[in-house]
């Protein structure tokens, strides 16, 4: 079993141990949202549905669906129903919002090779933008540090259920890289080549030290000393994890395409500006990119919004990031009404706020979409998803409610202020 | 040789299709055009359906339901689209440069003129987007930041010396090694306005004091907690300053107040990056506060605060809508309030005789996410048609 599989179940029993305890007596907790606008994402929306959750997953979904007998019903009277927002790029809980002087874990840039280094290890729950990310409608969010070395450490998928960061994780987020060749920031050699060559040898160097490993395991002599940025980055190499390249100009996104080639990774492109350029070369080489961060960057009508409406078109895998602190977690969702404004589909432009970064970590068995057997993210919305008339009233996590606009209470606990 | 002459070719015609909008713009069009059967949102809360709107010399020169093109007109069919007048940022950044954004001398730079630092203020992107006109504000890093100006985005200048911006708060405290605190700052702005009440103040500053003391000059103070607001409204009433309050992130607190003195306020963008934001203005700078000072009393302008690209004035209101603004009114805060807060209500903001033919065609309502923009004329030109 690999390990990310193994932390999955670990985590996922835990928490249905705990979800067990039924809310509020009735048929073994189960939850009933009625008269819903649904959007699964997955398949076509569905009016006049239902959803229905047990133990913090959802059971049944559509318009045929009995609901047992002392459940307990919300009608939520024809309003909007999608699955929770998954934010594929954050920095939050680095840098605190209602703490400034905490500032400092958004960067280790004390050295190029960050591999050892995980997200989670400096990670504030009590982070207030968290509150506001609820409120936005976020249910599950990869963070991850920054961008400041060629390859920055380890991110970490957690949901907003609040509490610790123990319970709020999720999954691994695999790695980042960083692939440009930025003078102001010390790390980075002269050029995107050199960038590249660096983490090449890097993952060579994983490789020797993996095989020296084996060889040893194999012969019973003493193996090589373990070594955590080696072990890093022979995930990659075994495919356990992911890796996100952080990169925008189009001679990065190709370094970053011919870097997954050489070997073989896992790999998705975050920001990809100029995704508009390399459509066909994402599609060939089958490399998904998260893009963002859009409002306020990009508006109405900035032409590398085309980017990701083309690549949605040839079935490329598009997500949508904000990028916290750097761009407000609010406008998430308002940020994919601009690609269907320039022609994306709706559904592709609902799957990039959810179903598609779930894809990135392959975490799509288990959230981005409402259907039987995913966990019960979703978010009740007063409209249409996409309207940016429309407001967030409730978020569910695992199936229990973690944000009511009406009694402005959340899981993190923090005030959100009206009109957020 | 071959390649360098196609990139020369390449570039001219670029060149071309940048510069050709403004120099559409450069002269009047002397035709009558006549837009028909459009719904025509004045900005000024009136709608006329199914109307025609007459337009010669860059000036509008009649309206109504029952008005019809004038003989030899160019007529523009516009049944089913919305007309309203081109939109206003009541407060951005807009063809200024990193390097000129701010004063970095000195902390008061009340006769900068902004309009002398100005790079190209046109924005294609803003034109397609529907906004013509805005007050480009000096940065908030200068306690006094100097003259802002109000340009058209096709690039001419409607007004060089529009306003005084100042700034409280953290930002102009930040930006400085001295004074270290708020009042620090408010006692240097106190005794330089005595002085200028006592004409003891020379060369251009102390005209341009002269000017904000009689009013001539608004002075916009840029405050974002609503102790900083209160600190406005106390130095607007010692020196009966017309005052006009940028951004007002907090301002809801004390609506009351803001209402009472009678100021108006340009609410601050909602839509912004958070990275470099203090954790006060990011919690208060919420779409609901454009709802809030409404509700109090407060007549209010939208802006984006911003340089182009992303940010439109638009989206503000659609957002101000979705938390509370009545729609007439989120209209209004980017058209004929926004007009007369800048002190150009005589000229721009509403569709009427005489004022300029600055006017956008829609598709879907203009306060609306899908509402689209399918022709935007300026000053009787058309500089933009989807």
């Amino acid at each position: 079993m690999r390990e990310r599989d193994f932390f999955r179940l670990l985590v996922g029993s835990l928490l249905a141990v705990a979800a067990c305890a039924p809310p509020e007596g009735g048929d073994g907790g189960v939850l009933a949202i009625v008269n819903a606008h649904l959007y699964p994402v997955t398949g076509a929306p569905i009016e006049s549905g239902t959803l229905l959750v047990r133990d913090g997953k959802i059971v049944e979904i559509g318009t045929d669906v009995s609901v047992p007998s002392g459940a307990r019903r919300l009608d939520v009277g024809g309003r909007s129903v999608i699955p929770g927002l998954v934010e594929s790029h954050s920095h939050m809980g680095f840098k605190q919002l209602n703490n400034p002087s905490t500032g400092r874990n958004n960067n280790e840039v004390s050295k190029p090779i960050n591999a050892e280094v995980r997200a989670i290890d400096g990670l504030n729950s009590n982070d207030a933008a968290f509150s506001l990310a609820l409120a936005a409608g976020v249910t599950t969010m990869n963070i991850t540090t920054g961008s400041r070395s060629p390859n920055s450490g380890q991110a970490v998928v957690v949901k907003l259920r609040g509490g610790t960061v123990e319970e709020m994780f999720l999954a691994e987020g695999g790695m980042k890289f960083a692939m440009r060749a930025d003078r102001e920031f010390a790390n980075f050699p002269e050029s995107v080549d050199a960038v590249k060559e660096l983490l090449a040898s890097e993952l060579r160097a994983a490789r020797t030290y993996l095989e020296a490993r084996g060889a040893a395991e194999a012969s019973g002599s003493s193996p090589p000393p373990r070594d955590l940025k080696h072990e890093a980055f022979g995930k990659l190499l075994s495919h356990d994890w992911v890796v996100g390249v952080h990169t925008g100009d189009a001679s990065g996104m190709r370094h970053a395409i011919a870097l997954k080639k050489e070997f073989d990774l896992d790999l998705y492109i975050h920001h990809a500006r100029n995704t508009n350029e390399l459509v066909d070369e994402l599609i060939a080489a089958g490399v998904p990119i998260s893009f963002g961060p859009i409002l306020p960057y990009l508006g109405r009508e900035n032409l590398q919004l085309m980017g990701p409406v083309h690549l949605a078109e040839r079935g490329g895998v598009v997500a949508f990031h904000q990028d916290h602190p750097d761009a407000h977690q609010y406008f998430l969702r308002h940020s994919a009404s601009l690609f269907v404004r320039k022609g994306m589909s709706e559904q592709d432009a609902l799957a990039g706020l959810t179903l598609n970064p779930a894809k990135l970590f392959h975490l799509d068995d288990r959230i981005g979409s409402l259907e039987p057997g995913r966990d019960a993210d979703f978010v009740i919305l007063s409209g249409p998803p996409l309207d940016w008339e429309s407001l967030v009233e409730q978020v569910f996590i695992d199936g229990e409610e973690v944000f009511n606009r009406s009694t402005g209470e959340n899981a993190f606990g923090q005030r959100v202020p009206e009109g957020w | 040789m071959k390649n360098q002459m196609l990139e020369l070719v390449i570039a001219l015609v670029l060149i071309a299709l940048l510069l050709g909008p403004l120099c559409w713009a450069a002269h009047t069009q002397d035709t009558p055009v006549a837009i028909r059967g459009a719904t025509i949102l004045t900005g000024a809360g009136d709608v006329i359906d199914a109307g025609t709107l007459v337009f010669e010399g860059g000036k509008i020169v009649a309206l109504g339901a029952d008005v019809s093109p004038p003989d030899g007109a160019d007529v523009i069919e516009a049944e089913g689209l919305y007309a309203t007048p081109g939109f206003i940022d009541a407060y951005s950044h807009v063809g200024l440069g990193f390097s000129s954004i701010w004063h970095r001398e000195s902390l008061m730079a009340a006769s900068r003129r902004i309009a002398d630092s100005l790079d190209n203020p046109g924005d294609s992107n803003w034109l397609r987007s529907g906004v013509t006109t805005t007050y480009v504000s000096p940065g908030g890093q200068n306690l006094v930041g100097g003259l802002g100006a109000i340009v058209k985005l096709t690039g001419s200048l409607v007004r060089n010396a529009a306003a005084v911006s100042a700034s409280f708060g953290e930002t102009a405290l930040n930006a400085f090694e001295a004074p270290t605190t708020r009042q620090g700052m408010i006692a240097i702005l106190r005794q330089t306005l005595i002085r200028a009440q006592e004409d003891a103040l020379e060369g251009d500053d102390g005209c341009t004091f002269a000017q904000v003391l009689t009013g001539e000059l608004s002075f916009r103070v840029l405050a974002n907690t609503p102790d900083d607001i209160l600190t406005a409204l106390r130095l607007a009433e010692e020196f009966d300053l017309h005052l006009v309050l940028d951004s007002a992130a907090g301002g809801h607190e004390v609506a009351e107040a803001i209402a009472k003195a009678n100021v108006p306020v340009v609410v601050g963008p909602t839509i912004i990056g958070i990275g470099s934001g203090g954790p006060y203005e990011t919690f208060a700078l919420t779409p609901a506060n454009a709802a809030s000072l409404h509700r109090s009393g407060v007549r209010i302008a939208l802006s984006t605060a911003g340089s182009g690209a992303g940010r439109s004035v638009v989206m503000e209101a659609v957002l101000a809508k979705t938390h509370g603004l009545p729609e007439a009114v989120a209209l209004r805060a980017v058209t004929s309030d926004a007009a007369a807060i800048l002190g150009v209500g005589d000229r721009l903001g509403t569709l009427a005789a005489g004022m300029d033919a600055d006017i956008v065609l829609w598709e879907g309502h203009p306060i609306s996410t899908w509402g689209e923009t399918t022709r935007v004329i300026v000053d009787g030109e058309t500089v933009f048609e989807r």
